[in-house]
């Protein structure tokens, strides 16, 4: 057995040993801030990530020199994370890309994997969008300070088997012969914060050295920010589904009994609201020349919520050189513990909050003299848009809360000459975005190859998908920074998929 | 130990990267089933307005007045069309008249007075008388009977008068009136008119006589007639007298013999210089009317005219003498009064009288000429009897004897005339009693290329070419269709008075190019070989025969009032039926209208009102001894229909229609579609036939209405193959082809409540390909 093949096992063993670990805690979480950086090593970066991104995952690591330059600017940094149960690619995989039809019991073996037995079980599908268009930070000897900008678009959608039974069947009475729930729901979110963290050592607390540890150095930081809210809508649909198919001398018959509530705010809320009122005095009202989806320009002329934040965190940093680490034995090694509470704060969404909601039983047997196939079908959606999902009540509300996703965020890395590795552990408070109160273990590692070329890997488990790889690679001087990061799940059969990408965007230091 | 690091780094990469799982490109194939209710227990009244769901929406711009209804919803396709038959205008009469003039010559001229005092023209004493002076011979000296024959008394009476210059004699005598007062009687008295300037005699001599019964005896006045022969000259007048007497004592204080006067007794002259009294000439003159298209054959004929002239040229006056003319046309009557606005000349609108006089200023001077005189004809009546229009010319000469001393003496001659020409033109009638000669008239435009006055039925620009909308569709869809009893009515509105007859042809043209002449089959509508018509042609120099033609005459209106009246065409008398089953899409028509054939005396009426609408009229009683068919191709474009062969990816794999029915309608139908290709072919490798739809007709009451309270229902199931199902993305047309039989060919009537309740459902699996 060659040294390669044994360190492979080596880590092998080590990742295997430690998804079991936590596995068996039932502790899974993840919705931190991630760079590229972070992204590529495991979506981890509790204790290493620096610069001004430290104010949204642990503001206490601006006091990190892992980059000599005291100073880092950085502009338009990004990423995109989406993933969930219903993005399930080894479902997809085994049944949508081998040619099959997808009729009988293929069909029925593909939503069973997919979303389980009961046409109740929902999947999720999430999706972020983050941009930090530009953040400074400056590290002093004793203290540090940053301020950085983030904007951040949250989705999420979930449906449930009956949803996917529907698309798959088509209106099949046979299917659909009982009632059959058809559920779905939608939550967006988007909006901008901006961060001022500050961090310190705490250079007071005089920290003896421990039998492997010395030059201990306790770091703790905080960065409030100011949030500003651009648009939010919840949509929550919820309804049975049957079909008579009339060959008991009976008409042929739908019959769909829903409940759903639109929360929402801005330009919007107002359309909406005129729709319910112009239905009332006509109903023939058209749905479609009231309500503009996507209208929202005017939503951004001002801010529809405000509301603060905070992230706060500390970091241990030590020197374990005298630990004798094979293949690292004269390297210098820095370990540093880290834990953080991320995105503790609220957003209100006021500006003409409203709710609509509808309770109804639809019973539709076309208009019965069709002059077309297809017009039972064009008069069927016509019918739902207007008279029956058209058909709403709206009311006005206080106001729509969107707690951030808050979660509690532990790190350790240990950096020995080129080579940094990382371990994080993360909960969820909330389900809202990406972030889950399942518990998330990340592992990432970053070699850097001529000192200038970080290669970067790492792995994700738990939290809103299946295990995750990640990997990543670019230029990182110490005075310029350009990298980008990418993660994927390898079996989303369990737990759905992810994917994510992250550019660093241009970081400069000096 | 560096590099391995570094291979250790990339490796970790590599791992990475391989063992995330990632997706494939999507490959699967979907299958829908897809269901839907075309229509549910929906029922279809055969007939209705847009308010419920109806096979023919009779508000429809199509059918909004095809169809008429009865007390029991029973249905006639009723529909009148405008039909643009030609302008019988032409079966006015058009009258021409010949210009014609007057010359209306002086004449004889009639001598009467000589002289402007009375009493003594000249006188004789006795010694001139007698040879005897009295201033010798004693009172009572006996004179022995005796004469003066060897030397006759003159007494000239030129000088006084004054009245008179000269004449040319034609005719007539000269009453000489003599007094004799001499004293003693004369037997006889010998009197001869002489020209005094060469002592012609003039004339014949007259005597006094008792024979004569104007014996001068002494103081009495006798009168005796000198006559003249024609060409005698009487001029420079004196006279001669020879007297002779009987013996008798010579009177104490002896008068004169006196010439009294002198005056014309008829006396006529050709020529006169003299003072004349008023002379009055006339003459007439005629128009004569064209009779080649009416006739005044009484004196009750008249024409009043719409339009028309007489046109007076200036009178020319060759006379020396101011003088005054009447135009009279006594035929001419009735004229409004407004004829004579602006016109001095006319006098009378009734009849029409023209005058040339000194009383309204317009006597023609001498030697002169009169104005031009146009009068407008409209609204006189002419009545022309033997189509001749009589006019008098009356003139008459100015007396000149009341003329001023110098003008007094004029010369006339019997030649001299006042003449003009009379022109009567444009004349339009507006009602003409009489005889209207027959004609015939084109009742469609002739075609400008030919102009021969023949018709042809195929000639585009000679017939009449109608559609009968809403039956244009079904013509070319329906076949051996049998109505029981259709009707073909030509409705009109007309004034004609006059006796006209319509030989025409009629062809109906179905869908499908078929042709049908209507024609009579009783004595009424018959065209016979012996009928004065022809003309009438299929195309040039292909005439139509008697059995292709129909006629038929107007009504009678013999008031010429506007009237409106209808001729029915049933089938029993005409074969109407067989025309109208063919469900003519198009009708053409050509025609001729023979007016007035016979030639009696009628009325006719400017503008002559005929206004035609052809009616259709079908009851929907029919039967079947064969199907009717009814065949439509109409488009439909299946392009969108998912098919592999087109290269989709999706397909329909399988398709179901089922189709629940009541028919309440009397007949069955059976019904074919069939799926064709843009080039109209059927599908091709595979055909698409849907060919097992079949309906029950309803069962039949006695009234031969379908029983609505049992309708016959069934259900019918149409399954379509994939291999079709893969075809119909070619399909651009269907051709609906639906046989409709009444049962064992009964005789059924159809109403609007007739209904058919459909309920129709599809089903269709879907694959779709996705890769």
């Amino acid at each position: 057995m060659n040294i390669r093949l044994y360190n492979n096992i080596m880590k092998k063993s080590l990742f295997l040993a430690l998804i079991i670990g936590v596995a068996s805690t039932s502790l899974f979480a993840q919705s931190r801030h991630y760079n590229s950086q972070s992204l590529a090593m495991g979506s981890g970066g509790t204790a290493y990530v620096d610069g001004f991104h430290a104010n949204f995952i642990n503001p206490a690591n601006l006091m990190l020199d892992i980059h000599r330059p005291k100073t880092q600017i950085g502009l338009m940094n990004f990423g995109v994370k989406a993933g969930g149960s219903l993005a399930n690619l080894a479902v997809y995989n085994k049944y949508l890309t081998t040619g099959q039809l997808i009729a009988g019991e293929t069909r029925t073996n593909m939503l069973n994997e997919w979303f389980g037995e009961s046409s109740s079980n929902e999947r999720e599908l999430s999706a972020t969008f983050s941009m930090a268009p530009l953040g400074v930070s400056y590290r002093g000897v004793n203290q540090a300070f940053s301020v950085a900008s983030r904007v951040r678009i949250t989705e999420d959608f979930a449906i449930n088997k009956g949803m996917a039974e529907l698309m798959t069947y088509g209106l099949d009475s046979d299917k659909f012969s009982s009632p059959t729930p058809v559920n779905f729901s939608s939550n967006t979110v988007a909006f901008a914060e901006i961060s001022v963290g500050y961090a310190r050592e705490l250079n007071f607390i005089n920290i003896p050295d421990l039998f492997f540890a010395k030059d201990i150095k306790l770091y703790v930081g905080a960065a409030p920010k100011y949030l500003y809210g651009v648009y939010t809508a919840d949509l929550d649909f919820n309804s049975t589904l049957q079909i008579d198919n009339g060959t008991n001398g009976s008409n042929f018959t739908i019959n769909h009994e829903f409940n759903y509530s639109l929360q929402t705010i801005g330009e919007l809320s107002r359309q909406l609201q005129a729709y319910e009122t112009a239905y009332n005095q006509d109903n023939n009202a058209n749905f479609d020349d009231y309500v503009e989806f996507g209208d929202v320009t005017n939503d951004l002329s001002s801010p529809q919520a405000t509301g603060f934040g905070l992230d706060l965190g500390a970091t241990v940093e030590m020197d374990i050189s005298s630990v004798p680490i094979p293949l690292f034995v004269r390297k210098k090694k820095t370990l540093r513990v880290s834990m953080s509470i991320t995105d503790m704060g609220k957003l209100t969404y006021d500006q003409d909050p409203s709710s609509i909601y509808a309770d109804g039983d639809f019973s539709y047997q076309g208009a019965g003299d069709d002059d077309e196939f297809s017009n039972f079908f064009d008069n069927l959606s016509d019918s739902l848009q207007n008279d029956v999902y058209g058909q709403f009540n709206s009311e006005q509300t206080d106001g729509i809360t969107y707690n951030l996703p808050s979660m509690y965020n532990f790190g350790a890395s240990l950096e020995m000459g080129k080579l940094m590795l990382a371990l994080d552990y993360g909960i969820g408070f909330n389900n809202n975005g990406l972030n889950s109160d399942r518990s998330v273990l990340s592992l990432g590692a970053q070699y850097r190859l001529l000192g200038f070329i970080p290669i970067r890997v790492g792995s994700r488990v738990g939290g809103y998908s299946s295990a995750a790889y990640s990997a990543g690679i670019g230029l990182d001087f110490n005075f310029l920074e350009f990298t980008v990061g990418v993660s994927n799940v390898a079996n989303s059969e369990n737990s759905g998929s992810s994917a994510g990408v992250a550019w660093s965007g241009l970081l400069l230091r000096f | 130990m560096q590099i391995k690091k570094h291979i250790l780094a990339c490796i970790a990469l590599g791992v990475a990267f391989t063992g995330c799982e990632l997706p494939k490109s999507p490959d699967f194939r979907t299958s829908h089933k897809v269901e839907a209710p075309v229509m549910y227990n929906k029922t279809f009244q055969f007939m209705g307005d847009s308010t419920m769901s109806v096979m023919i929406d009779t508000t429809g711009s199509d059918f909004d007045s095809l169809f008429t209804i009865d007390g029991d919803d029973f249905i006639t396709i009723s529909k009148e069309q405008d039909f643009n038959f030609g302008e019988l205008n032409d079966a006015i009469p058009v009258i021409d008249v010949d210009p014609t003039s007057f010359d209306a010559a002086v004449g004889e001229i009639e001598i009467t007075d000589f002289s402007s005092g009375s009493g003594d023209l000249g006188s004789a004493n006795i010694e001139e008388v007698t040879g005897q002076n009295p201033n010798f011979v004693p009172a009572g000296t006996p004179i022995p009977a005796g004469s003066n024959a060897a030397s006759p008394v003159r007494i000239g009476i030129g000088a006084n008068t004054d009245f008179f210059s000269s004449a040319t004699i034609k005719s007539g005598a000269l009453d000489v009136q003599l007094t004799n007062n001499l004293g003693f009687d004369f037997q006889t008295a010998t009197i001869q008119v002489i020209d005094t300037t060469n002592n012609a005699p003039i004339g014949n001599a007259a005597t006094f006589s008792a024979g004569n019964g104007n014996q001068l005896t002494d103081g009495t006045t006798q009168t005796a007639s000198i006559t003249f022969s024609d060409g005698d000259q009487l001029r420079n007048l004196g006279v001669e007298i020879v007297v002779s007497w009987d013996n008798f004592n010579f009177p104490n204080n002896p008068q004169e013999l006196v010439v009294n006067s002198v005056n014309g007794n008829n006396l006529v002259a050709s020529q006169v210089q003299a003072a004349l009294d008023e002379q009055d000439f006339s003459t007439s003159s005629t128009a004569s009317f064209s009779a080649d298209e009416f006739e005044f054959t009484q004196p009750s004929h008249f024409i009043r005219m719409k339009a028309g002239e007489i046109d007076i040229a200036p009178i020319q006056n060759d006379l020396d003498f101011s003088i005054d003319v009447t135009i009279n046309f006594a035929d001419i009557q009735n004229c409004p009064a407004s004829v004579a606005t602006n016109i001095p000349e006319i006098t009378s609108v009734d009849p029409l009288v023209i005058s040339y006089t000194q009383a309204n200023g317009t006597e023609i001077s001498r030697s002169g000429s009169s104005n031009q005189v146009i009068v407008p004809l409209a609204e006189c009546e002419v009545y022309a009897t033997n189509n001749e229009v009589t006019f008098t010319i009356d003139a008459a000469t100015e007396n000149t004897k009341n003329a001023p001393q110098g003008d007094q003496i004029r010369v006339i001659n019997e030649t001299q005339s006042v003449a003009a020409s009379v022109n009567i033109s444009g004349l339009e009638i507006e009602r003409a009693t009489g005889i209207i000669k027959q004609q015939t008239v084109l009742l469609n435009d002739d075609d400008p290329a030919d102009f021969d006055d023949d018709l042809a039925l195929f000639n585009d620009n000679e017939a009449e070419i109608t559609e009968i909308d809403g039956l244009n569709d079904l013509s070319s869809q329906l076949s051996d269709i049998n109505f029981t009893n259709p009707i073909l009515s030509i409705n009109y509105e007309t004034n004609i008075s006059v006796p006209t007859t319509i030989y025409g042809a009629f062809v109906g043209i179905n869908g499908d190019g078929e042709q049908v002449y209507l024609r009579g089959t009783g004595t009424d509508y018959s065209v016979d070989q012996t009928d004065p018509i022809s003309g009438l042609l299929k195309d040039a120099g292909d005439p139509l025969s008697a059995d292709e033609m129909i006629k038929f005459s107007l009504a009678d209106n013999l008031n010429g009032d506007n009237i409106n009246a209808s001729i029915q065409f049933d089938r029993t008398n005409t074969n109407v039926d067989d025309f109208l089953n063919n469900l003519p899409s198009e009708i053409r028509f050509i025609g001729k209208a023979v007016v007035n054939e016979d030639e009696n005396t009628a009325t006719i009426i400017d503008p002559l009102n005929f206004d035609p609408k052809i009616s259709v009229d079908i009851p929907l009683r029919l039967s079947t001894t064969q199907p009717i068919t009814y065949t439509d191709t109409v488009e439909q474009d299946m392009s969108g229909v998912p098919s592999p062969e087109n290269g989709d990816d999706q397909s329909i794999t399988e398709g179901i229609i089922a189709i629940d029915y009541e028919n309440g309608f009397p007949m069955g139908v059976d019904l074919v579609v069939t799926f064709l290709d843009s080039l109209q072919n059927e599908l091709s490798p595979v055909s698409v036939q849907l060919d097992e739809i079949t309906l029950q007709a309803a069962q039949i009451g006695a009234d031969r209405f379908a029983d609505h309270d049992n309708p016959t229902s069934g259900t019918i199931e149409i399954a379509l193959s994939g291999d079709q199902l893969d075809q119909l993305y070619k399909t651009r047309f269907l051709e609906v082809s639906a046989s409709l039989q009444t049962t064992n060919n009964q005789d059924v009537k159809i109403r609007t409540t007739d209904f058919i309740t459909l309920s129709v459902r599809a089903e269709l699996t879907i694959e779709s390909e996705v890769n």
